[in-house]
């Protein structure tokens, strides 16, 4: 079965590119444009992976990781975090946290699909 | 002063005493009017200013002590001498109180008439000397008060610069999240083209989206050169620093820019003598910095030339120079190279695809590092850039950050921790793979630890010694360091390490102290950690944990480390045995349905062997697959704790067997 992937990110073209890219990889996509849209879609269902954008409005990345990884349900699900400022305060506190990873924007295509795959990989009874 | 006469108007009804005054005072070189009455007096004051008023206090019309308190109304800055007869001191006294500035005792035989001139003298001088102190000290109270006002000033101004920091470092945030994003949207949907997601692209097609492709990332460079120069203006720039491998870094480089060499037919010579250092650096910075000044090497260089990398160690730092065969720099140009937006036209033909910045960013970083960078050229032949960059001395490094950031924190009140994690197995690999193999791992480890722990705060430095680490964390209170612990620990023992071929895992104690919370100084610091940690040579009770299910592997040697335990994992039956055949085991938990090798045929060959027959085995199995009896073993020495298990169960079994391990022993 195809990886789930939940794919949050307020730019709406951006979202679009990387669901086309990671449907075309084979991987089974859901999206939210925001933390709190991707808090409710989480609300019956946990993908096996969490792509997130660091900065968005109403409620940024580093908040939903945060909450993610605080509940028992969420918490093993790895986290790809994403983020055009690199060395902003939240993405190293979201770098600290277990079974998360920053990518910088923009990133190489191959990066993102590699670092997913090692995440799944790594992750007991993921599949990948 | 002595130019001009003094002027004194006499107050004196005695018209002898009167002529008598006058003329001693005419003698002495002083101007003089007399008048017998205070109201006449009174009139010429208002209508000619005098230095000195001599007032014999007994005069017929106006009481001696109204008289004065008028005069001082009229001319404030004459001075008035209270002339009295002989007993009459207490009337002087009070008239000083009211302002008269001495007195003058008649005496019968108008002795004191000689005495007069000296008086006044003397009471114009104190005079000056009184005004020029009140003046001075008026003088001194208005600086103070420019001062004062010059510091609030100041204090505006500071304040003013630091929200205007704030704001500069929130435009680099805004301006990089600003350009990247719509520069990230832009990238993939040109993969997506050029990978033919969206279908299928002709050959020049596809030669036009490389195109894109590498003027994206030509714009992504030009984004985060401009975005490191304003950091590093802003002083924002914070160097990972620690012990940084020169070698290894270099041909790192040299690999990634090779096939930019091998297109333009540059040979690149890299001769780099064994060197007894690493350097003291931040190896992202490094790199960033060798790139530049390779990369520009070969940019400037035309087809089949050269560009050599050399190597020189020195007492206390390490000097780079690398060289190229390009068109050299003028001597015009040279002092200028190092500036912002300096672009010098040196390639032939090639135009400039920088930014005009990678030199002033290059000069920054070195100059952060405590290096220097610097350029010789001869025109027509080429050009040589040299940096260098201090060697890494462990023990220096680490007292000197040690005392630096405890003396910050004490300064500003503020917070440092320590990180101290002793590798547990270090002895055991040390001893099975000899300290050259054991050391990679160290460095491994180090690695991870480099990668997880971004310090915000100054940099990171690690000091390893005998298989015990301690990593200082400036700025980071007790809850930021035991996070960042726990993380460590994670991330190290979840990995699998090479040692002469074998897998091998780290086990970690780990430990953090918090200044000013657990200790004042350095010393309190080291002295609670090495508590916290436990004695190095204390030999803990080693516990194999033999499962086939890794959940509950984990699960066990969770509850098991936690009480102290060393745990090692076995998965299946023969990895048990050649577990025990390496490591001395103090008890082993069996499970008993296991493929390959089941638990019974382990807990036989256990036994059958004189070497392990003695170690306590736990048989850990599920409710209902129970079948002892067929294990044929003498039921005193059988052990057993079924699945699902209590956490205390479990842990409750492995204490009494343990100490029916070590009664015998005692007895014996």
């Amino acid at each position: 079965m195809a990886s789930r992937i939940l794919i949050v990110e307020d730019e709406p073209q951006l979202l679009q590119a990387i669901t086309i890219r990671l449907t075309a990889a084979g991987f089974s996509c859901e999206t939210a444009s925001n933390g709190r849209e991707a808090l409710q879609k989480l609300e019956g269902w946990v993908p096996d992976l969490i792509i997130a954008d660091l900065l968005m409005p109403v409620m940024d990345g580093y908040t939903l990781v945060k909450q993610l990884k605080s509940e028992a349900r969420t918490a093993a699900v790895p986290i790809i975090v994403l983020t055009a400022v690199p060395d902003h305060a939240l993405a190293h506190r979201a770098e600290e946290l277990k079974g998360t990873c920053v990518l910088r924007k923009p990133f190489e295509t191959q990066e993102l699909l590699a670092t997913l795959r090692a995440m799944l990989a790594a992750t007991p009874g993921g599949t990948s | 002063m002595s130019s001009a006469p003094i002027t004194v108007l006499l107050f004196e009804d005695d018209e002898g005493q009167a002529i008598l005054t006058k003329d001693a005072l005419v003698k002495e070189g002083f101007v003089v009017d007399v008048c017998q009455t205070g109201k006449e007096g009174l009139e010429r004051l208002l209508q000619t200013p005098y230095q000195i008023c001599l007032v014999d206090v007994q005069l017929p019309d106006v009481q001696g002590m109204e008289l004065l308190r008028r005069i001082t109304s009229i001319q404030p800055n004459a001075l008035s001498i209270v002339v009295t007869g002989h007993g009459d001191e207490v009337l002087a006294v009070e008239a000083m109180k009211l302002g008269a500035f001495d007195y003058v005792v008649k005496s019968p035989y108008m002795g004191h008439l000689a005495a007069l001139p000296i008086v006044i003298r003397e009471g114009l001088e104190r005079s000056r000397l009184k005004d020029e102190r009140e003046q001075l000290q008026t003088e001194l109270w208005e600086h103070a008060r420019l001062l004062e006002e010059r510091n609030a000033e100041l204090r505006r101004v500071n304040e003013e610069l630091k929200r205007i920091d704030q704001l500069k470092s929130d435009l680099v945030s805004m301006v990089s999240h600003e350009l990247r994003t719509p520069l990230a949207t832009i990238k993939e949907f040109t993969a997506i083209l050029s990978d033919q997601i969206a279908g299928p692209v002709t050959q020049a097609q596809q030669e036009y989206l490389g195109i894109i492709r590498a003027n994206i990332d030509r714009l992504a460079r030009i984004i985060g050169d401009l975005l490191d120069m304003a950091k590093i203006e802003a002083g924002r720039v914070i160097l990972n620093k620690g012990y940084t491998e020169v070698v290894a870094m270099v041909d790192h480089v040299v690999q990634s820019l090779q096939p930019l060499a091998k297109s333009k037919q540059l040979t690149l010579d890299v001769a780099i003598p064994p060197l007894a250092h690493g350097v003291f650096a931040d190896p992202d910075k490094l790199t960033q910095v060798l790139l530049n000044l390779i990369g520009n090497a070969i940019k400037f260089t035309p087809p089949a030339g050269r560009v050599a990398i050399r190597i020189e160690e020195h007492q206390s730092e390490i000097e780079f120079s690398i060289s190229d065969t390009g068109v050299g720099i003028s001597a015009d140009d040279l002092p200028k190279l190092f500036e912002k937006f300096q672009q010098f036209r040196r390639a032939a033909g090639e135009g400039s695809q920088g930014t005009g910045l990678g030199l002033a960013i290059s000069k920054r970083l070195v100059e952060l590092h405590g290096g220097r960078i610097w350029a010789a050229s001869q025109e027509g032949k080429g050009s040589t850039f040299f940096f260098t960059i201090p060697v890494y001395d462990a023990e220096d490094v680490f007292r000197q950050t040690l005392t630096a950031g405890l003396d910050q924190a004490k300064r500003k009140r503020g917070r440092l921790s320590l990180i101290i994690a002793r590798l547990r197995n270090f002895e055991e690999l040390k001893a099975l793979y000899g300290m050259e193999e054991t050391s990679h791992l160290l460095k491994e480890t180090e690695t991870v630890i480099r990668d997880t722990v971004r310090q915000r705060a100054g940099d990171i430095v690690i000091r390893w010694q005998q298989g015990e680490m301690v990593l200082i964390l400036a700025e980071v209170d007790k809850a930021g360091a035991q996070r960042i612990a726990e993380r460590v620990q994670e991330l190290i023992e979840e990995r699998t390490y090479k040692l002469g071929g074998r897998p091998v895992k780290a086990a970690l104690a780990i430990t953090t102290v918090t200044y000013p919370d657990e200790g004042g100084t350095e010393r309190e610091l080291l002295q609670v950690a090495e508590q916290a940690l436990g004695h190095p040579d204390k030999t803990r009770t080693r516990i194999l944990v033999v499962d086939d299910e890794p959940k509950l592997q984990q699960f066990m040697k969770e509850i098991l480390e936690r009480r102290d335990y060393e745990v090692a994992l076995a998965g299946s039956g023969p990895e048990a045995l050649e577990q025990v055949k390496r490591h001395k085991m103090d008890l082993i938990l069996l499970d008993l349905m296991m493929p390959v090798m089941d638990g019974y045929e382990v807990y036989h060959l256990l036994k059958e062997n004189p070497d392990t027959k003695d170690i306590p085995v736990i048989i850990v199995t599920a409710k209902g697959e129970r079948k002892d009896r067929q294990l044929g073993l003498d039921s005193t020495t059988y052990n057993y704790v079924a699945k699902p298990f209590q956490t205390e169960d479990l842990v409750a079994k492995v204490r009494e067997v343990l100490q029916q391990q070590q009664q015998p022993l005692k007895a014996s």
